[in-house]
């Protein structure tokens, strides 16, 4: 393993930072459910700090009325919302404390969701962070979000930010 | 197999509709993420309105850090919530409405997580629900969700 370098706080480091977390073999992506989700890095802007990932519908992530179970709605939103939190509390690692979901509009098997994540306040120790999960192209808002977030104790080996080498 | 009656609910009616539940008939299992998650049942009181169902810790369910997903913690209440519901909806399709969550304790990796869910209201389109997730005897999630009866009927009888 290797550890990434120091983190850079602006919009370079951020872009950087993402680009390093979601390449195939960082840990964020070789166990879990994350990876079964199949996510993929759109946009960040470290001014507003926000970011944006778009999921594929699947199949096994199907409720009996053939949308995408809530549930698995709310895996995405807190993977992503946490995901930002962790570049901003870095090397800090961070726990979700509450999350609360309201949903507006099905999101149907066969059309990518994209999840937008911004950080409304930014604590010490708690973040909150608003979410909006966006069907058909980023036009129709199926889903909204507010969670809270605890940042943890330093670790030197934040699972997020390791690499794996390449053998 | 037991199929939901407009009109029929009992103890033993819920008890045998809800002991189906890991049976290959029982057509909302089959595909899905119901079939992934493969929730068992342990108990029901309708009187109460609470269903307990026990979900197995996977793999494949857990988060960078190794322990279990809050997402899937919420996925697991949704289905929980969502069972529950339907037996009070009957042959009517269903829709989360509102899913709020608090995460209290970290669930390891592996074990059996309890979702205790009981319904506090049961209305006409609106119901809601409030559930526990217990991992060892030791409180580690509770969640608080409404959902909504809608007019349509599944495309499949349950």
């Amino acid at each position: 393993m290797e550890l990434t370098k120091a983190i850079h706080l602006s919009q370079d480091g951020m872009e950087h930072w993402f680009g390093l977390v979601t390449k195939r073999n960082a840990l964020l992506n070789c166990k879990g459910v994350i990876p079964r989700m199949k996510p993929k890095f759109v946009s960040c802007n470290f001014e507003n700090k926000e970011v944006v990932y778009a999921y594929p519908t699947l199949d096994w992530e199907l409720n009996p009325l053939g949308v995408v179970n809530g549930g698995i709605i709310n895996t995405a939103l807190d993977s992503t919302l946490g995901v930002l939190c962790h570049y901003f509390v870095n090397p800090q690692v961070v726990t979700t404390v509450q999350m609360t979901c309201t949903y507006h509009k099905p999101v149907f098997v066969g059309e990518d969701f994209y999840v937008k994540a911004t950080i409304d306040f930014l604590g010490r120790s708690l973040l909150v962070v608003r979410g909006e999960v966006w069907t058909k192209n980023n036009t129709v808002l199926a889903t909204t979000a507010t969670a809270t977030f605890k940042a943890l104790r330093e670790r030197a080996t934040n699972p997020l930010v390791e690499i794996k080498t390449e053998r | 197999m037991l199929r939901l009656q407009e009109g029929i609910s009992s103890q033993e009616n819920m008890h045998a509709w809800f002991s189906q539940m890991q049976t290959s008939d029982f057509s909302l299992a089959k595909t899905g993420i119901l079939s992934e998650m493969d929730p068992k049942f342990e108990s029901c009181n309708l009187e109460r309105k609470e269903l307990v169902l026990s979900f197995a810790v996977k793999d494949w369910e857990l988060n960078p850090e190794g322990g279990l997903h809050g997402g899937m913690i919420m996925t697991a209440f949704d289905l929980s919530f969502g069972l529950l519901c339907h037996y009070f909806s009957k042959q009517k399709a269903i829709c989360t409405v509102n899913l709020s969550t608090n995460f209290l304790k970290p669930i390891p990796p592996s074990g059996n997580v309890v979702y205790r869910i009981k319904a506090v209201s049961t209305g006409k389109t609106i119901v809601s629900m409030t559930g526990e997730a217990m991992f060892e005897d030791v409180l580690a999630a509770t969640a608080s969700a409404t959902f909504m009866i809608l007019n349509n009927q599944l495309d499949i009888k349950i």
